[in-house]
């Protein structure tokens, strides 16, 4: 009987390993390999000491923490790519997490399309269709760089597939930042759609872009939507580009849309864009530029149902003057201000006048499809605390969207701010809520 | 007969329950048919709980879908009273019936959480209900109406 007792114990003592550290001997590739090898999946931490190494193509294959000393501390550089996340089947099953923080990877140029100094992917081998999206991807406290290169060049960070998670504290500086592609079509696009102002989505937060030329973090052909939301943008005169981009109808499946909010664009002279937006929906929004920045809307091929929609624009500023989207490429004729999209109007009277409303209450009057952001924050160019890295106070307030009859519907909430992977790390509760109970309906008239 | 007095009472308190009963039930449609309208108050508990048993921390608001006349469902939110759910929602609606007309009105409610997903939908007991008003007086068989003999 003791035997058996003291088998169970080890049994049950398996199964709830305790975290440990690993330590890998150098920063080298292989003694990194290795120290993965032996750690325990969605549990162990593999710590990196300080030194310079060059890695090419590192793989991981479950989720694990990867921990360099820091950023002054634990150098990696790579010719194209450094590390590849390519989780198994368990690792998808488990939704394992991936933590990676504390390195400086440092990529020199490289022209090869489809390949990043991080790369993730969550299609199958292959390339038919994407797995169910991971959502526990978390990379902070990094320092990427890259040098400049014409397009298509190698990313900083590449996403294959629907992959969510939070990229936060970091800087980047060189050009294209993050990608996210995977070129499945339509149906990925279906299969796994958006939902604005959840967990859905890759959250680039808290993080500094110093952009040489042709900056630019991207979504296209199908994968995740994503978010850009209080980061700080140090811009020179040598800038020329796009903040972000969203690809439209490309016949391998749009961009699933983003938004963008709380962003702080520095300096630059040129006249260039917040974003070249050009497919799915998107929500724009106290963004605040120093010089001329625009807001595009363009449909470059063709129409389709992957093409700009349900996408609203308001409060966002370069210097005091209010930046509007506009529509600057529309082939077959697919877009239509307040149709497609809908932008700020300061005049505002639900009739005449529409678009999106801004203010502390909604207006009494509006038209089908008009926006309303409803806000205790004072609005306006000034935006103190509320843009950049850190903001001492977070956007917040509700999207409100006009139905018929006058009948405004909660539309749009932003996200838990900060992101909860980064104060649990723990996965969000995905599961609905039971539904209400004792459900009755009496006359009002009988007291109930 | 030789009633004790307490038999008495428990009689009256039995009737009297008895009628109340019966008053309460008698016309669950209180109506204005003056006024060709209902007024339907609509209760339910929040949920406690997610769809998966877990404790519910994330509660957004319940959804009230109503439907008159078997016609598509609209759909009114009410606020969560707190993230963890568990209070009370009530909410009136008030509709136009018809005279010389049956009009049903149908209610089902669902959670949605902070992430948006929303729950299974569940009827409210008895939904739908009717206002049947063929019997108006004015319906009546042989009474036509706007012919002056």
């Amino acid at each position: 009987m003791r035997t058996l007792a003291l088998v169970l114990w080890g049994l049950l003592s398996v199964s709830n390993v305790d975290a440990a550290t690993i330590n890998a001997a150098s920063c080298s590739q292989s003694a990194v390999t290795t120290a993965i090898a032996s750690a325990v999946r969605n549990v162990d931490t593999v710590a990196v000491p300080p030194g310079t190494c060059a890695w090419s193509g590192l793989t991981v294959t479950k989720g694990i923490t990867l921990r360099g000393a820091g950023v002054a501390s634990t150098f990696i550089t790579t010719t194209d790519n450094a590390l590849n996340y390519l989780p198994d089947s368990t690792a998808r099953s488990n939704d394992e997490k991936l933590e990676i923080s504390g390195f400086s990877m440092t990529s020199s140029f490289s022209p090869t399309a489809g390949s990043g100094i991080i790369h993730m992917d969550n299609t199958d081998p292959a390339k038919v269709v994407s797995f169910a999206p991971i959502r526990n991807i978390i990379i902070h406290d990094m320092a990427f760089h890259s040098v400049h290169c014409a397009s298509p060049c190698a990313k900083q960070i590449f996403f294959e597939g629907n992959i969510y998670g939070v990229i936060y504290h970091n800087t980047f500086d060189g050009n294209y930042f993050i990608s996210m592609h995977n070129g499945l079509g339509y149906a990925d696009w279906l299969a796994y759609p958006s939902a604005p102002g959840t967990y859905k989505a890759m959250y680039i937060e808290d993080n500094t872009f110093t952009p040489n030329p042709f900056p630019y973090t991207e979504a296209g052909q199908g994968t995740s939507f994503y978010v850009q939301r209080y980061n700080t943008w140090n811009m020179s005169s040598l800038d020329v580009g796009d903040m972000a981009d969203c690809h439209g109808e490309q016949g391998e499946g749009g961009c699933q849309g983003m938004e963008s909010y709380g962003n702080s664009i520095l300096g630059g002279t040129f006249n260039d864009q917040l974003a070249t937006f050009r497919g799915g929906q998107g929500l724009f929004f106290f963004n605040k530029a120093d010089n001329q920045y625009n807001l595009q809307y363009q449909e470059n091929h063709q129409c389709g149902p992957e093409q700009i929609m349900n996408t609203y624009d308001w409060n966002n500023y370069y210097g005091s003057t209010l930046m509007l989207g506009s529509e600057t490429a529309d082939v077959g004729n697919c877009l239509s201000r307040n149709v497609s999209y809908w932008s700020q109007n300061v005049s505002y009277n639900g009739t005449s006048q529409i678009g999106v409303f801004v203010g502390s209450s909604l207006p009494g009057s509006c038209t089908i499809g008009d926006g309303a952001w409803i806000t205790a924050q004072t609005t306006g160019s000034s935006m103190t605390g509320m843009v950049g890295r850190d903001p001492s106070t977070p956007i917040n307030g509700t999207l409100y969207r006009c139905g018929a009859g006058n009948n405004w519907t909660a539309y749009y909430t932003p996200y838990t701010y900060p992101h909860p992977l980064r104060t649990g790390g723990t996965p969000p509760d995905t599961t609905p809520p039971a539904p209400p109970t004792n459900i009755r309906i009496a006359t009002r008239s009988n007291g109930e | 007969m030789n009633w004790k007095p307490i038999y008495i009472l428990i009689a009256l308190i039995a009737t009297g329950w008895l009628v109340m009963v019966t008053v309460t039930k008698a016309d669950p449609f209180t109506c204005d048919d003056a006024a060709n309208t209902c007024t339907y108050r609509v209760t339910a508990t929040e949920p406690t709980k997610t769809s998966g048993g877990g404790a519910l921390t994330n509660y957004k608001q319940t959804n009230i879908k109503t439907s008159l006349n078997g016609g598509a469902f609209a759909t009114l939110a009410k606020p969560a009273t707190a993230l963890t759910g568990g209070g009370q929602v009530v909410q009136d609606f008030t509709f136009a019936t018809t005279p010389c007309a049956v009009t049903s009105f149908a209610v089902k409610l669902s959670g949605t959480n902070t992430l948006n997903l929303e729950g299974v939908e569940t009827a409210a007991v008895g939904s739908p209900v009717t206002r049947d008003r063929t019997t108006d007086p004015t319906c009546a068989p042989g009474i036509v109406t706007g012919v002056v003999n």
